[in-house]
């Protein structure tokens, strides 16, 4: 079955790259420019992966992992891998993201090929 | 908790935008960052270029474009991340990403592709040793870029 991802960026360029990518590999890819259309997102679909940007406009990206967290526990659905993504290491968010204990973290910019090993492995996992 | 993937190795040159930089209107665009580009490549390049290098060589610039995203302000910090790609015997290729450092906006592309050239004969020159261990490891593949540049 086809595993859907849902990118959360306000980059346009990220998401671009990042979905054209993920749908050559054969993905189902669902993109949203901030927290709240992946939190209206969530509540109608069925994700199998998150990819959040952590800095955006209105809600943050550990804002929104929480919020979605939320919705996914009264729907009874079971959690979703999430991956982190920043462009900026900055501490205090690689420590927000650690003690969210999402499945992975990235620094933008990366390696299109370490970014579709991390999903693969999240998706399997 | 060990995380798969941090992002590639850049060279980061950290440039603090001033009041010089700006246009009437205080804000820094297009032909500034060309600037910094430089900036940050003359401040990658130290260690290489010293009075015997530039004696008998120069660093040709044979191509440069820039993607503009956004205009910055006088005191915006500004990380511009250097990567090399597409090494060859004599040429390589600078990737640049200019970033906020504060919100990591995405403020400019650029990508320069470089030669050098001995000046006994003005022709190209095979890229010294010294050059390419700092650029290997920067080095990234292009085409595997999470931006086009």
């Amino acid at each position: 079955m086809t595993k859907k991802i849902l990118i959360i960026d306000d980059e346009e360029l990220v998401v671009k790259s990042v979905g054209r990518l993920l749908t050559k590999e054969g993905f189902e890819v669902f993109i949203c420019r901030n927290g709240d259309e992946a939190i209206e997102k969530i509540k109608n679909a069925t994700i199998d992966l998150i990819v959040c940007d952590i800095r955006m406009p209105q809600l943050s990206g550990i804002e929104t992992i929480k919020n979605i967290r939320k919705i996914l526990k009264t729907k009874n659905q079971k959690a979703i891998p999430e991956i982190l993504i920043s462009g900026y290491a900055d501490q205090e968010a690689t420590k927000q993201a650690d003690d969210l204990k999402v499945a992975d973290y990235l620094y933008k910019p990366f390696d299109l090929r370490d970014f579709l090993n991390c999903i693969k492995k999240n998706l399997e996992n | 908790m060990e995380y798969f993937a941090h992002s590639q190795k850049a060279f980061v040159y950290k440039y603090v935008v001033m009041m010089s930089d700006t246009d009437q209107f205080k804000h820094t665009s297009f032909a500034n960052y060309l600037k910094l580009m430089f900036l940050a490549t003359d401040a990658l390049f130290l260690p290489c270029v010293d009075s015997n290098f530039l004696s008998e060589n120069r660093i040709r610039l044979v191509r440069s474009r820039m993607q503009f995203k956004r205009q910055t302000l006088a005191g915006d910090n500004i990380l511009i991340k250097v990567n090399s790609s597409n090494i060859r015997d004599s040429q390589f290729t600078l990737l640049y990403i200019f970033m906020m450092e504060g919100s990591a906006e995405l403020v400019t592309l650029g990508k320069q592709i470089y030669e050098i050239v001995d000046l006994k004969n003005d022709k190209t020159t095979t890229v010294p040793h010294n050059f390419t261990q700092l650029l290997e490891p920067i080095r990234v593949e292009e085409s595997y870029s999470l931006y086009k540049y």
